[in-house]
């Protein structure tokens, strides 16, 4: 039997000592409480028993070891659960976790009353003699009594209790135990208690400056403060500074290479919040992060112009689908640019480059083999006189167990799969909703069945560095089976197929649009191929960014179009791709104007790094999240302004109001490097979230750096200090010195998330742009004493609850229409409907057709004229009140006219009437 | 969220065919239970001793699957009915379910009951995404609530994964 536990927990104690009693030999192993080697759900400690069973709850291995006897059986488990449920949580809290709650306080003085109340009439808890809810409850509050401090504090009235645990102390068992497993003095142990029982409590605290009462409590290593100490005291010479870019970033042999890439979006619309965070915003915090580390990063980005969804959009607005392009590129640079989207090149996929690289992989592909022509069957709609392209032709979804009635002719939004046109179920002509024929003409297949060995033996080395819902969309692909696809359609808006039989056919656009970002390299720089062919000596990393929708292209089909045209392409390593961002809880709509799009962003006069900020801290990473005005308002309010704000604001103004705008000198203490230390590690938790491209996490750890800014400050208190001692004015000095330092070290990390912010504060505190090192991350001196500092002003203001009221409403979309408009509407489309449906049935009875089918088209009928009646109620009981108003109207306006009114006079009155009647006539049924 | 202590042993009795009597809180938040003048305290004594009245071979045979009874009965009222934010123990708990069937032993036990009443709320209130997350405890859960008598008039969670099932079907 062995015992698992961290060293100095208390609880471990309870089984050592129950073990002792009942005679059974127990091994013990000191562990750490983060060794990933644990028996589950990880708690300390933790009984592994001859049966290789686990027991994790110590009251329960207690029982195991050394059960109490029979009649005193129901007593003892009272007491045990007591100390469970009540003693050994509040304990671990109030003194292991630092809590300030008073209610803990309170209960745990209660607690400790009435054990000492009990202990008054008797020697042992729940027998004459000791047994194992005396070991349990003592084991809880031992540590309490070895400490002078606390022993004053909670024991010192509780005198029985005292008595009480002398004598068990005292006992022979005991003492043998308590020689062979150390347990030092009050805090430490109940931290240790903390740690290992992972305790929760449900009463969270608000107050910013109390420690979460769910993290583990903060245990400052030696080796820790040592390293801090020597970070910070290293030369402020070599502190490394942030390369500036070349005008055109080429690879490097001696660099870390990162090619980032985010998804080329449409063009035909404005883009949305949720397209934003998807795809452009993720990717530039990535290359921003990866700047500020020094990698020779190349971040590129374009929009997608070809295909049937221009077409469309130039049908509905007028215009020709280059110009729709223009339009929309300028529209989306210019969103991006607002949003400070830091392209190194912002293309276009409608480029000269991308016919020629198009058409070149396509001419590849096809003498490797890889590509063979095949009849196809295409919907054309006779009244349209054109095949219809996948987008302009809509229907119920294929596959099985979706149902969903609008999928598109290429990809369901129900299900998110990919559809074949002439698959759909009823499918009908986007444009005149008549249904389409199936007509056939030749087209051009890649044939990825032909290519999945290849792209499997790729995907298993790639994909484990890709987010967990890219992996899982791309293994379900593969384990689906790869379907050969059509890459050609007989459009006009596209990359025209190079041979001379398929004039008229041009790439489907889910072929030429990843070959886009090759294209849009090829216009930065002729130079392209050193990313995209690179030499064996330089060492380039591919990362993409997109929506989960985007998925199947980057992880299956542009893959294994670059496999198969076997030119030593490089190919995707992390395809980070994201859920979807809900708007308040709904989904974002352009057609129903429901959400913020990319102009309105800027429209609200909200700065663009509090958009970036609140996006960042609720990007869909895991799961979908949405966008709420009121979260956005509390985030900006609690987050930006009363933390990040808050402290580095306090911090330069105490500089420039005591220390004439200059780094005082410091002398760091054991505090202040402690400080250092728990900085550090949300350092090194931001480089690793980043790393990982996890931007939601890493937003985190930047908050918990000013956060814990701010309780040094307030636990210092420089304002108290400099009005002290000699001694204490250095101390002011000190913890001045070292926020401001902070503030520098949070300069450099808010760049990737809020670029302008950033910025500002570097100048203010007049640093320079510093680097990070990844590969040692530490807190080094920036600011040295005597560094000038510019003038300190507020970062973030405040975002009134009244305006984002306002904005919430603006952005709902159009409410319901005004009734009657709405009657209307209503009417003349049920009369419609009605008619039809009247022709069909007629045409059903003369054709004798099945009974069943009668009577489902009369049940609609009967309903619609049901409708019908209540709208013409309704209408009749406007119509009735409008009579009335014209009556009296009428009788108004001859009686001035009787009266001898003037006509200016009585004018506006005969318009009021004239008005009525025209209302009047509306509603009357023709 | 805080679960909701009593219900679940109102529940246990239901579900054994006894007589729950009556059973309040104290101030310590212990369930007191009094029935023919006779008081029982705490949460492993009251279900023990329903499970008892109730005749139920469900508590367990040996000594050391007893003490894990005791066990998961503790981790319902220590973390689980404290689960402001139930992730931490649906975590723990899936870790765990990720070998086993039932919580102790190979077989229905009072302590895979009681768990099954306390996570009720919670469960209930998971997105498809978080059952898929924690798949073992949901269908710990899926299997347990299959037994209408344990389920009683409680509502039967929906663990059809659709959104799985479209986005990664399986080989036909």
């Amino acid at each position: 039997m062995l015992i698992y536990t961290n060293a100095n927990n208390p609880a471990a104690l309870k089984l050592l000592i129950a073990a002792k009693f009942a005679q059974k030999s127990v091994d013990i192993k000191v562990v750490d409480v983060n060794d990933g080697s644990l028996e589950q759900p990880r708690h300390l400690p933790y009984v592994k028993t001859g049966d290789n069973e686990t027991i994790f709850v110590p009251n329960a291995g207690v029982w195991w070891l050394w059960p109490p006897a029979q009649q005193a059986a129901k007593a003892a488990s009272e007491y045990l659960e007591w100390e469970a449920a009540v003693l050994a949580p509040t304990l671990a809290h109030v003194v292991g976790g630092g809590s300030k709650q008073e209610n803990l306080k309170a209960c745990l003085n209660s607690a400790l009353n009435k054990l000492n109340k009990v202990l008054e009439s008797q020697p042992y808890l729940s027998e004459k003699k000791l047994n194992a809810s005396d070991i349990v409850v003592w084991c809880t509050l031992y540590p309490l009594a070895l400490d002078d401090t606390l022993a004053k504090e909670y024991l010192s009235n509780n005198l029985h209790v005292l008595k009480w645990m002398k004598s068990v102390e005292s006992d022979k068992e005991v003492a043998e135990v308590l020689k062979s497993f150390k347990i030092s003095s009050g805090i430490a142990a109940y931290q240790a208690l903390l740690a290992g029982a992972k305790f929760i409590i449900s009463n969270i605290s608000t107050d910013n400056n109390v420690q979460s009462p769910q993290s583990v409590p903060e245990i400052v290593t030696s080796d820790e403060l040592e390293a801090a100490q020597k970070a910070w005291l290293k030369d402020i010479k070599d502190i490394p500074l942030m390369k500036t870019q070349p005008k055109v970033v080429l690879p490097k042999s001696t660099e870390r290479n990162i090619l980032i890439t985010s998804a080329l979006p449409y063009v035909n619309n404005v883009p949305h919040l949720g397209n934003i965070i998807g795809c452009v915003l993720s990717s530039d915090v990535f290359a921003r992060f990866c700047r500020i580390c020094n990698y020779n990063t190349l971040f590129i980005g374009g929009t997608d112009e070809y295909g049937t969804a221009t077409e469309t959009k130039a049908l509905e607005e007028g215009l020709s689908c280059q110009a729709i392009c223009d339009k929309y590129y300028a529209i989306h640079k210019d969103i991006y640019n607002w949003f400070n989207i830091s392209f190194d090149y912002f293309g276009r996929s409608s480029s000269p480059q991308q016919t020629e690289l198009c058409q070149d992989m396509f001419l590849q592909l096809n003498n490797n083999g890889f590509m063979f022509t095949e009849a196809v069957e295409q919907l054309h709609c006779e009244k349209c006189d054109r095949y219809l392209a996948d987008r302009f032709v809509e229907g119920g979804c294929p596959h099985p167990g979706c149902n969903y009635e609008d999928a598109r002719g290429d990809q369901c939004d129900g299900c998110g799969k990919l559809v074949n046109a002439v698959e759909l179920k009823n499918p009908r002509c986007k444009i005149c909703r008549s249904t389409p024929k199936l007509k056939t003409s030749n087209q051009f297949f890649i044939d990825l069945p032909k290519l999945e060995p290849l792209l499997l033996h790729w995907m298993k080395q790639s994909a484990p560095g890709w987010s967990s819902n890219a992996q899982v969309i791309g293994k379900a692909w593969i384990r689906e089976g790869l379907k050969p696809r059509c890459i050609t359609r007989d459009l006009k808006w596209g990359v025209p197929v190079p041979l001379k039989d398929f004039k008229d056919k041009v790439f489907y656009v889910w072929f030429d649009a990843p070959i886009g970002y090759m294209s849009i390299n090829k216009a930065y720089t002729e130079k392209w191929e050193e990313w995209w062919r690179p030499k064996p000596e330089h060492k380039i990393t591919l990362y993409q960014f997109m929506a989960k929708d985007n998925v199947p292209f980057h992880a299956v089909m542009f893959p294994a179009c670059l496999l198969g045209a076997n030119r030593g392409y490089i190919t995707v390593s992390h395809i980070m791709a994201t859920e979807y961002l809900n708007y308040e809880d709904g989904k974002f709509s352009k057609s129903r104007g429901v959400g913020v799009f990319g102009n309105d962003a800027r429209d609200t006069g909200i700065p663009s790094d509090v958009w970036r900020f609140y996006l960042l801290y609720v990007r869909p990473e895991s799961q979908d999240s949405s966008f709420s005005w009121s979260d956005l308002a509390t985030k900006n309010n609690s987050e930006l302004l009363n933390n990040l704000g808050n402290f580095i604001n306090r911090a330069l103004v105490f500089a420039k109001n005591n220390f004439n705008c200059t780094v005082p000198e410091m002398q760091l203490t054991k505090d202040d490097f402690t400080l250092l230390v728990l900085c550090t590690r949300e350092l090194k938790g931001y480089v690793n979230c980043l790393e990982k491209c996890k931007l939601r996490d890493g937003i985190r750890h930047i908050l918990s750096i000013s956060r814990l800014g701010n309780q040094y400050m307030q636990f210092n208190q420089p304002w108290v200090l400099l009005k002290g001692t000699p001694e204490e004015k250095v101390r002011a000095a000190t913890v001045v010195g070292l926020c401001c330092n902070i503030a520098a070290l949070l300069a450099t990390l808010l760049h990737p998330y809020m670029p302008d912010t950033s910025n500002t504060l570097k100048k203010q505190l007049n640093c320079a742009n510093t680097a990070l090192t990844p590969e040692s991350i530490e807190i080094r001196q920036l600011l040295p004493p005597g560094h000038k500092l510019g003038n300190p002003a507020p970062l973030f203001a405040k975002l009134e609850p009244a305006k984002v009221d306002e904005l919430k409403k603006k952005f709902a979309g159009a409410e319901t229409k005004p009734r009657q408009m709405n009657g209307e509407l209503k009417m003349t489309d049920l009369t419609k409907s009605i008619a039809e449906i009247e022709k069909r049935l007629k045409t059903l009875k003369s054709g004798k057709a099945d009974k069943k089918k009668i009577k489902e088209e009369e049940a609609i009928l009967a309903d619609l004229r049901s409708k019908l009646n209540s709208q013409v109620q309704n209408n009749k009981d406007d119509i009735k009140s409008i009579e009335d108003q014209i009556a009296v109207q009428g009788s108004l306006v001859r009686k001035m006219k009787e009266s001898g009114a003037s006509k200016p006079e009585w004018q506006p009155e005969v318009a009021k009437l004239l008005e009525l009647k025209a209302k009047l006539a509306s509603l009357q049924p023709r | 969220m805080v679960v909701n202590a009593l219900k679940p042993l109102n529940q246990i009795a239901t579900f054994l065919k006894v007589q729950p009597g009556k059973i309040t809180l104290d101030d310590d938040s212990m369930p007191v239970r009094v029935v023919n003048k006779n008081t029982s305290s705490g949460y492993i004594n009251i279900i023990l001793e329903l499970v008892k009245e109730g005749k139920a071979s469900l508590e367990g045979c040996s000594d050391l699957e007893k003490a894990l009874i005791r066990q998961w009965i503790e981790y319902g009222f220590v973390y689980v009915a404290k689960a402001d934010n139930p992730q931490q123990i649906l975590k723990e708990l899936n870790a765990v379910l990720a070998t086993r069937t039932y919580l102790v032993a190979h077989k229905l036990t009072i302590a895979d009951v009681f768990l099954y009443y306390f996570l009720q709320d919670i469960m209930g209130k998971l997105s498809i995404l978080e059952k898929e997350k924690y798949s073992h405890v949901s269908r710990w859960f899926d299997n347990l609530q299959q037994n209408s008598s344990i389920r009683q008039s409680n509502k039967l969670v929906n663990f059809d994964t659709l959104y799985l099932a479209s986005v990664a079907p399986a080989r036909r």
